[in-house]
């Protein structure tokens, strides 16, 4: 599956948008006609993220939302970035310097509620906020909070007509918009993250940073020792330098009221730089396991998550699926050539009335073609026995199933002068039943028919 | 490559109108019972996109066919030049009063048309047809005959028999029940016939079976979308402080029945456009379709799944959901969350079937002064999506294999259920998507109208295969 990029899908989506008063079926062949044009280039892609790229290729939007909607997002991104580098760095800084301007060692404890307690909270939040449900709106402060900045840096970019509705449209894509913030606020995330270990870093490269905890909790160095090994838990197992000893805990442990480390309350000279130094390793390790490998991970998730939904929305989306659909698929028609013939009025079915049928015991003459065993039928049907003679009724034999035609009238105009004062018994044989009804529409017709071919004649026609 | 012309032929009355009709899916074809209807030569043109697939000729019926092979004869002087003979008496009686019928109908076979003659089945075989048989033989052009079903009787094996003798291929063709597969084996059959106009008939063959396919997922993605709307279907009233929300239910109850009615209206317009039956989408048969409501007692009676389905639908829901957590623990839970999701899902759904419908409503909002926005809906998500999947499969199969030469309103009705046959698994697999497009109101991920759209879709193969 080739996945569309975020602008193709705005671009689509804006397409999509403007064109919702048109009909379906000038949609419809509107993209088809865009597919020929495509087909003329090549064969037609069968993967969709591609036919629609290529169809965006092909017909580029004016002043494409997409590529606006993009950049600003770019922007957006980067301010993010700086922000978290900015803030990383900065909060870094300022926690090793100590809140006192560096008079006290410090407070380990602070830096570990500063940069990885806060972070465990907000990476907590995130998760709340990804926990599926109902709604894929972008949900959480955070979350609220990017959505309501990336939208003034849309208007500010000139970029936020029509974005209201392509916005709703791209939550629809599967949470499109809540994991492009998701994204967005990993990216500001692991530039914090980043910063703030090199900065710690660079500041434990070139400056004695000595760490104390203190508390008034009344925790003991115990306490705090088997907290900093929980702590230490996920890469302890690397090296036990990485996290402190209780030897190191209970050497760090400083008294603000005295301004002095609690174990050399005497006075004698602080602890030495191995013991209450020996923390940087452990709280830049903590920095990196709970701050920048969570939010690095958050930012790879919820890229391949998006990845994945440019990817998958092309077949699964209903508005992309139809426009593919129509590129690919002709328009099948049925169209009548030439006028449409003039109607003829069908004649009325109203038949001119009979003359009576001849009575039992009359002689008929019978014409020739009559089907074998005729002449039973009418002597059981009617008494009426068969010889030929010039006065006699005549009676023709055709079959019940056909409509009365232009050649049979022919052929019966042709014995008026045989028939002369005769009548006509005109018998509708079925020699297999079947439909009454449609044996006696036909038998209408021949009354209605006949007498047109054989004017004046009497004529009698009769179901045999 | 030239696209084929079949020219339909036959006596007066046999549904060659009807055959054209069906062939060509055009409603418009003007089809009556009495003889005559057609009296010019009319051509209807199938075609993809200005590109001709095939053309199909309607013509006059026979009228003479005994007086026009005297005349042939007459112009007949040896018999390698048979179609001379019946150009000659084309060209001889073009103008004429005599032999209209014929002339016209011969006229566009001999300019290469290829021959679909047509008589009808249902009445026995009589030796006046060899005549007209015997014309088209003399043409010398591809023809094969179809054996047409105007009325109840069966004479099929004696007309067979008889135009064996005359044509290269026979072929029963009942042109008011033909559905899609019928009339693609019949330019198949023909494709078998005429050598020279193979490639045309292979290209239309693939552009009707893609357009049916294409159909299919229309219509599928139009039975989606009215079941999408109807489960996200929701209307919010605002509450005065004591006002209660059950007071206010039967409002919103007839507006979302006012809605759901518009869209289910909407939905079956649609199918009746898709498959060309615009008289059908125009109400021009105003008795067309199920006679009942769809809030009806019967239908609710009849339609969708039956207590006992909807039940273990229910279950089926909750055991799915405790399913995802058995797994989601890795077995650890021993199959227990299934078990317990299940007598949930039965519980809740048995729960529900006892109340009113749409009675379902929470409080989305609590406004300064006591006021509430209540949001009522959708109107029973379990019964209602079932009883409107079943109506539009029912609308679905009706039109998807209704020939385009019926004329009547459309024959369907309540009878036809169709969903209290779907399977166990079936039932489950769609309960389960009901519930969960339930559970977005707004923005539907796509991936889950799309398996919506594949679930629909495989039933309506089922359908029509």
């Amino acid at each position: 599956m080739i996945p569309l990029r975020l602008s193709d899908l705005i671009d689509l989506e804006a397409r999509t948008l403007a064109e919702q008063g048109d009909s379906e079926e000038v949609r419809r062949s509107r993209y088809r006609h865009l597919g020929r044009r495509l087909a003329d280039q090549g064969p037609l892609p069968e993967d969709p993220g591609a036919l629609l790229r290529a169809l965006l290729r092909l017909e580029p939007p004016p002043n494409s939302p997409g590529k606006r909607f993009e950049s600003t997002l770019r922007l957006f991104q980067s301010l993010l970035a700086v922000g978290g580098l900015l803030a990383g760095g900065s909060l870094s800084l300022g926690l090793l310097h100590g809140s006192d301007g560096g008079q006290h060692p410090v407070n380990v404890l602070t830096v570990l509620a500063a940069l990885v307690g806060t972070q465990l909270v907000l990476l907590l939040l995130l998760i709340v906020a990804l926990i599926p449900h109902g709604d894929a709106r972008p949900s959480g402060p955070v979350q609220h909070l990017l959505r309501a900045g990336f939208e003034w840096l849309l208007r500010r970019a000139g970029a936020a007509d029509r974005m209201g509705a392509i916005e709703d449209r791209l939550t629809a894509h599967r949470g499109l918009l809540k994991w492009i913030l998701v994204r967005s606020a990993q990216i500001f995330g692991v530039a914090f993250n980043l910063s703030a270990f090199a900065c710690m870093f660079f500041r434990f490269a070139t400056f004695d940073v000595s760490f104390g905890w203190s508390t008034t909790l009344g925790l003991t160095a115990d306490s705090v020792h088997r907290m900093a090994r929980v702590v230490a838990a996920p890469w302890h197992w690397l090296s036990p330098r990485l996290a402190p000893d209780l030897q190191t805990v209970q050497a760090s442990q400083y008294s603000h009221l005295e301004g002095t480390y609690v174990f050399h309350a005497d006075g004698s000279r602080s602890a030495g730089i191995g013991l209450v130094g020996a923390w940087w390793s452990f709280v830049l390790s903590a920095l990196l396991t709970y701050g920048l490998l969570p939010r690095f991970l958050a930012l790879m998730v919820s890229s391949v998550r998006v990845r994945r939904i440019l990817s998958e929305t092309p077949e699964h989306n209903v508005d992309l699926v139809r426009l593919c659909e129509w590129i690919r698929s002709p328009v099948v028609s049925t169209r009548p050539e030439g006028p449409e013939p003039a109607a003829h009025p069908v004649a009325s079915a109203s038949a001119s009335a009979e003359p009576p049928l001849p009575p039992a015991g009359t002689a008929c003459e019978l014409l020739d073609g009559a089907p074998a065993g005729v002449d039973q039928v009418l002597r059981d049907r009617f008494g009426w026995t068969v010889a030929p003679g010039p006065d006699r009724p005549l009676v023709a034999i055709v079959s019940a199933w056909e409509e009365p035609t232009k050649g049979q009238l022919r052929k019966f105009s042709e014995l008026r002068e045989r028939l002369a004062n005769r009548i006509l018994i005109l018998g509708l044989r079925a020699a297999a039943g079947g439909d009454d009804a449609r044996r006696e529409k036909i038998r209408e017709r021949w009354k209605r028919d006949l007498p047109k071919a054989l004017d004046g004649v009497r004529i009698r026609v009769e179901a045999l | 490559m030239t696209a084929p012309r079949f020219v339909v032929v036959g006596r007066v009355n046999k549904g060659k109108s009807s055959i054209v009709a069906t062939l060509a899916e055009e409603e418009s074809i003007p089809i009556s019972d009495e003889p005559g209807t057609t009296r010019e030569t009319r051509a209807y043109t199938v075609e993809a996109e200005g590109q001709v697939l095939f053309t199909l000729v309607d013509t006059p019926g026979f009228q003479d066919a005994p007086g026009a092979l005297e005349q042939i004869r007459r112009h007949r002087r040896d018999a390698s030049v048979s179609d001379a003979a019946v150009q000659s008496f084309v060209d001889t009686y073009r103008t004429s009063r005599d032999f209209q019928e014929e002339t016209r109908l011969l006229a566009p076979i001999l300019d290469g048309g290829r021959i679909l003659y047509v008589v009808d089945g249902t009445v026995p075989y009589s030796a006046d047809y060899e005549a007209e048989m015997e014309i088209l033989r003399w043409t010398g052009r591809p023809r094969m005959a179809l054996v047409n079903r105007i009325g109840p009787g069966d004479h099929g094996e004696e007309w067979r028999k008889a135009l064996g003798q005359f044509f290269g291929i026979v072929r029963d063709f009942d042109a008011n029940k033909a559905g899609f597969l019928d009339r693609l084996r019949l330019l198949e059959s023909f494709r078998e016939l005429d050598p020279e106009s193979r490639t045309s008939l292979d290209r239309a063959i693939a552009t009707l079976a893609a357009e049916h396919q294409r159909r299919r997922r229309e219509a599928s993605r139009i039975l989606s979308g009215l079941l999408i709307g109807a489960l996200t279907q929701r209307v919010e009233l605002k509450l005065e402080q004591h006002e209660r929300a059950e007071d206010r239910a039967e409002e919103a109850r007839t507006t979302l029945r006012g809605d759901l009615i518009s869209l289910e209206r909407r939905a079956h317009g649609q199918l009746f456009s898709l498959y060309r039956f615009k008289k059908l989408q125009s109400s021009e048969l105003p008795e067309a379709g199920l006679t009942e409501d769809l809030f009806a007692e019967k239908t609710w009676k009849v339609l969708g799944l039956s207590h006992g389905q909807l039940l273990a639908g229910g279950a089926a829901v909750g055991a799915g959901v405790g399913l995802a957590i058995d797994a989601a623990t890795v077995g650890h839970t021993f199959g227990l969350a299934a078990a317990i999701g299940a007598a949930m899902g039965f519980g809740s759904a048995l729960l529900r079937s006892g109340k009113a419908l749409g009675s379902e409503w929470k409080v989305v909002r609590q406004l300064l002064g006591g006021e509430r926005i209540v949001r009522f809906g959708p109107l029973g998500r379990d019964k209602l999506p079932w009883i409107l999947l079943d109506r539009a499969l029912i609308y679905f199969r009706a039109v998807s294999t209704r020939a385009h030469s019926v004329q009547g309103p459309l024959a369907v009705s309540e009878k036809d259920a169709i969903v209290r046959d779907f399977s166990s698994g079936d039932r489950a697999k769609g309960s389960r998507l009901f519930s969960r497009i339930a559970n977005h109101p707004r923005d539907l991920p796509d991936d889950l109208g799309s398996s919506l759209r594949g679930w629909i879709e495989d039933r309506l193969a089922r359908l029509t295969d």
